[in-house]
């Protein structure tokens, strides 16, 4: 575990130097968390202005959107980290070097793979914190009860991590056939669209309750651990020196 | 004891076989030169021998270790200077050896040490704290050859290690080749700069796809021209052939110009009765010289026999 920690602390300062990459990543959390304060702030003010009480349907709609938004994130900032990471090394043609060192190919991945899922899952839960603060802050208690529930905590504390296996698979699996970061996290993000669209519209119409979000969590990690196999398998000292293009 | 020991090496990349049935021994302590052209399987050899790929045949011992059932210990046992030399550009000099140094199971403060001595070694402790991207091509490759050295390796693969460098910088990583040989490190040394191959190594294999030879630089020399002296004379040179083939020990001779180029199969010793049997012929001499073929020579001569061979 020594070597994991040791790739894992090389590609965590790799990944803070790259400010375009810190970039791209702040973005969409920042804007999220910046567009659900605004609408739901303005969603409040719109009801004192106009003298009736803050309408809490729009605020729940409103809020159950936003919900949604922040649990994309482990689906989008792992890709982009792990395909700069071995996109990254298979330009600067270090993975041969590294590759002839004693390191075992499960580690290295193990450390990439944790490189990309650790900050997605600190954004996902700092950008989720904010949005429960913002909601305590602007809508009633019915509305935060309605919003944050404990099915939606589930998703967020349980469900994010487990969700990050997906894009890290993913983007290994593209990775080995790109050369381009962009490209192989675009690819990546095909299946990610999909996924979201059929979230986002089981999240609207399906009351989370905290065993369906167990359920729903049961059925990724499955998913994540096979895709994260058949990742392996690709990701072998063999298949990296000789197949990779 | 050998440092390498190959037996029928052999690895296709499916119908493709890039290296075929490769029987090697490389003494320890040696500068073994590997040629060959471009996709000859060098580097596929290279990669075998260095734990990174299997053979799709034959077996190998490095260091003493079994290829496929030592793996690790492989690795641990030898250093690698690949054709980039692969640095983390985001990273300074001294972290990117530390970093391989730790890789290869060295502890934090001897990664350190053994950091600084190759950095020292090598000309680059002063700029130990700069980002390696901006290195010239230069520091980038004795960076990578000391990143090859961090743990101490018995054995050292070194792929083009002066390939793109200036005079100095190329005479720089040269020496230290060289110290690496007088410490008993045995180097594998792929290269397609002759003149350094017949510099620095001990034996030469040249090799396309299975092994054409291997030797002394000089043994292949004799082997393929023979050995014999120049001998310049003021005059006709031609009319001084019967007095030299009328010798028991020529072997051959051939004029061109003013040169007798005399095939010899001991030229020092040999050499003065020539001198002697044309002076008393009344020849004028103006120098004598031992005739020699660069590497480049044998090479030519053993690729192109190769080539002739692949044709037919």
């Amino acid at each position: 575990m020594n070597k994991v920690w040791l790739v894992l602390r090389k590609e965590l300062k790799e990944i803070f130097q790259q400010r375009t990459l810190i970039f791209s990543l702040s973005v969409f959390p920042l804007i999220i968390v910046f567009l659900a304060g605004f609408v739901l702030n303005q969603a409040g003010r719109a009801s004192k202005a106009s003298g009736s009480p803050a309408d809490p349907q729009t605020q729940i709609a409103v809020g159950n959107l936003f919900r949604l938004y922040v649990l994309v994130e482990p689906l989008f900032i792992p890709a982009m980290i792990a395909a700069y990471s071995i996109v990254g090394e298979k330009n600067s043609h270090t993975l041969e070097p590294l590759l002839a060192t004693p390191v075992e190919t499960w580690q290295l991945l193990l450390a990439k793979s944790l490189s990309a899922i650790l900050p997605a899952v600190a954004a996902t839960w700092i950008s989720g914190g904010i949005f429960i603060g913002e909601i305590a802050i602007f809508t009633s208690q019915a509305v935060f009860s309605q919003v944050v529930t404990p099915g939606w905590l589930v998703l967020l504390l349980l469900t994010a991590p487990v969700l990050t296996l997906i894009p890290v698979s993913l983007t290994v699996m593209t990775s080995s056939r790109f050369n381009d970061p962009r490209t192989a996290s675009q690819i990546a993000s095909l299946i990610f669209v999909i996924l979201l669209l059929i979230f986002s519209s089981a999240g609207r119409s399906l009351v989370i309750s905290p065993t369906l979000s167990l359920e729903i969590t049961a059925i990724l990690a499955v998913l994540g651990l096979v895709l994260l196999r058949a990742a392996t398998n690709i990701f072998q000292r063999e298949a990296i020196l000789t197949r990779w293009k | 004891m050998n440092a390498i020991e190959t037996n029928e090496l052999t690895r296709a990349f499916g119908p493709l076989i890039a290296v075929d049935h490769l029987t090697l021994t490389i003494p320890t302590g040696t500068v073994f030169g590997f040629l060959g052209p471009n996709g000859a399987g060098k580097t596929t050899t290279v990669r075998m021998l260095s734990a990174l790929i299997a053979p799709t045949s034959g077996s190998a011992m490095i260091a003493g270790h079994r290829l496929g059932a030592e793996n690790q210990v492989i690795r641990r046992s030898v250093g690698i200077l690949t054709e980039t030399p692969g640095l983390y550009d985001r990273l300074n000099a001294f972290e990117n050896l530390v970093f391989f140094g730790q890789l290869y199971d060295l502890d934090a403060s001897r990664a350190a040490q053994q950091a600084k001595r190759y950095l020292t070694d090598l000309d680059l402790w002063e700029r130990r704290n700069e980002k390696v991207g901006g290195f010239s091509k230069g520091m980038r490759q004795k960076l990578a050859i000391a990143r090859a050295l961090l743990h101490e390796p018995p054995v050292v693969f070194l792929d083009e290690p002066t390939s793109g460098l200036d005079p100095e910088a190329a005479r720089t990583v040269l020496n230290f080749i060289k110290t690496l040989r007088s410490e008993g490190r045995t180097i594998i040394l792929t290269t397609h700069i002759l003149p350094e191959a017949d510099e620095l190594c001990d034996l030469i294999c040249v090799f396309q796809t299975h092994l054409i030879t291997v030797d002394s630089p000089d043994r292949l020399r004799a082997g393929l021209f023979g050995r014999g002296v120049a001998i310049s004379l003021a005059g006709d040179a031609a009319s001084y052939i019967s007095t030299i083939k009328a010798l028991p020990f020529v072997k051959n001779v051939v004029v061109r110009d003013s040169t007798l180029s005399v095939e010899l199969d001991d030229p020092d010793g040999q050499s003065p009765d020539l001198v002697q049997a044309l002076v008393f012929a009344g020849a004028r001499i103006r120098s004598v010289e031992p005739i020699s073929h660069s590497l480049e020579d044998v090479y030519m001569q053993l690729i192109g026999t190769k080539n002739t061979e692949v044709k037919v």
